[in-house]
């Protein structure tokens, strides 16, 4: 009942008597805007029963989005965090497969994601090695290329 | 569509899932009122009840208001739209309301005029181009549709149409949420608010309820997202021990309303002493009547109405619905003799009532837990 739809204003028939043409959904129809007389044609209005009764403010839109956008932030932080630990603090060893090799480093590649782990307790290693990783460090070959 | 396409997005609502699962206290159950009947409806249309975690349950309130006008005031419809000489017109939701004598559907099949409209504008102008017929408006609805209904009678004042008037059953939201509050063994935690009666009134209206009641409010627009949104909102507080009304409608709800709205309504209209709500009884203060300034265009003068009072059939149990004391599946005759196709209760009627958002979207009886 209380049902209000987003509808853009696109000409004023009378100013006097307050009407205006809408488009809702790409169907044009006479509004009132007697209870809105600052909305202008190009602005978004809240439309109910025939009556503009609320601009719509774009701006307080976006902010609310970003706002959301931004709640799942922290969470999807924690999962990259707890995906990352798994070679730099984690308790756990994962397999990577060496890319390249530079000097007692080696990038690696874990599940997608390139890491940087120490090579020196299994020197040598070359790109298509696979390292049992912990903690930034490799601390087996597992498979040779 | 533009502000709404966005606030349904899927991605949105994975995210504010995980905000809830994070703030719930596992097994602590919290009973959040969505006070709109349009809020029900998009609960159960996108089917949010599922998504949000157990601990989440969304109690339905009173704001439906074809749902809570009394038989008696159908019939009184009735009578006047039997009248030869008046076009009765009435938004499409009434149409199918069952007063003590069928509804107005029913009355337009016997040869009532009986006429769909969309505004009341709509309405004027069939005064205007009809000289020789009364045209008569069924004016229902809460304070989201009651300045349409005022600048119409400013209208036809300026004009001078005097074949037009206004069967006025207008209400106002506040007291029946107190009715609700003061209502004994009745546990609520939240309130979300109604975002278009706001837009009007403002989001001042509720302070009561968090400064008399403790209870935390959040004045809520109508897509998924913002439902989960204002749920993650009311969820905080509860947690933060906060207990204040917030605006998640910020994008259309100004906090002081729409001044222009309200004085329309108080130009035209006034609080009635009393007035009977289906289901909650007679509350004080809590519907509107045109003004005596007003009497050439208000139906109720114009006219005589029988204005009798007819019981609600004794299996319906609309009433324990609107204040969310049961379940719609619960109510004896829910689904079986109660359908949308024949209903018994209004609940059933409207595509906003609780009822008949369960059994459309296929909630026909408790939920497996």
């Amino acid at each position: 009942m209380c049902l209000g739809i987003p509808a853009q204003l696109v000409e004023l028939v009378d100013a006097e008597a307050g009407l205006a043409k809408a488009e809702i959904s790409g169907v044009r129809r006479a509004v009132s805007i007697a209870l809105c007389p600052e909305a202008e044609v190009g602005d978004w209005v809240l439309v109910h029963v025939g009556f503009a009764l609320s601009r719509i403010d774009e701006e307080q839109a976006l902010e609310t989005l970003a706002l959301l956008e931004r709640m799942g932030e922290a969470y999807e932080q924690e999962v990259r965090d707890i995906r990352e630990s798994c070679i730099t603090c984690g308790d756990e060893a994962v397999t990577a497969r060496v890319v390249r090799v530079d000097g007692a480093t080696a990038t690696v590649d874990v599940d997608g994601e390139r890491e940087q782990v120490g090579v020196e307790l299994v020197e040598p290693v070359e790109p298509g090695d696979v390292l049992l990783c912990h903690a930034g460090i490799a601390l087996e070959k597992v498979g040779a290329k | 569509m533009r502000f709404v396409d966005e606030f349904r997005s899927g991605e949105l609502a994975r995210k504010l899932r995980r905000e809830l699962e994070g703030l719930v206290e596992p097994g602590r159950t919290l009973k959040l009122m969505e006070v709109c009947g349009g809020h029900t409806h998009t609960i159960y249309r996108h089917g949010l009840e599922d998504l949000v975690p157990a601990e989440i349950d969304y109690v339905h309130g009173p704001g439906c208001p074809v749902c809570v006008i009394p038989m008696g005031r159908v019939d009184d419809a009735i009578a006047l739209a039997e009248r030869p000489e008046v076009i009765f017109t009435t938004f499409g939701d009434m149409m199918r309301v069952p007063g003590g004598r069928g509804s107005l559907l029913e009355a337009k099949a016997r040869g009532a005029d009986v006429r769909m409209v969309y505004s009341p504008l709509d309405a004027l102008e069939l005064a205007r181009r009809n000289p020789d017929r009364q045209v008569v408006f069924f004016a229902i609805g809460f304070e989201t549709t009651a300045p349409a209904t005022a600048v119409t009678l400013l209208r036809a004042r300026a004009e001078r149409i005097g074949n037009f008037s206004a069967f006025c059953n207008h209400v106002t939201i506040a007291p029946p949420l107190r009715a609700i509050l003061d209502s004994p063994g009745l546990r609520l935690d939240g309130f979300i608010a109604p975002g278009h009666v706001s837009t009007v009134i403002g989001t001042g209206a509720y302070q009561f309820i968090a400064r008399d009641y403790r209870k935390p409010v959040v004045v809520t627009a109508f897509e998924p997202i913002d439902i989960l949104h204002a749920t993650v909102m009311l969820v905080r507080q509860l947690r933060e021990g906060r207990c204040v009304v917030e605006n998640q409608y910020t994008r259309v709800v100004r906090p002081e309303g729409n001044p222009r709205a309200i004085a329309a309504i108080a130009e035209t209209m006034e609080l009635r002493d009393t007035f009977e709500w289906r289901g909650l009884g007679w509350i004080e203060s809590s519907a509107l009547r045109v003004r005596p300034a007003f009497a050439e265009w208000d139906a109720e003068v114009r006219f005589a109405l029988p204005g009798g009072r007819i019981e609600d059939p004794k299996a319906c149990q609309c009433g324990e619905v609107l204040i969310g004391a049961i379940k719609p599946w619960e109510c004896r005759v829910f689904g079986t003799a109660c359908t949308p196709e024949r209903p018994i209760g209004t609940c059933m009627v409207s595509s906003e009532g609780a009822c008949a958002a369960y059994y459309n979207y296929g909630r026909r009886n408790r939920v497996p837990a």
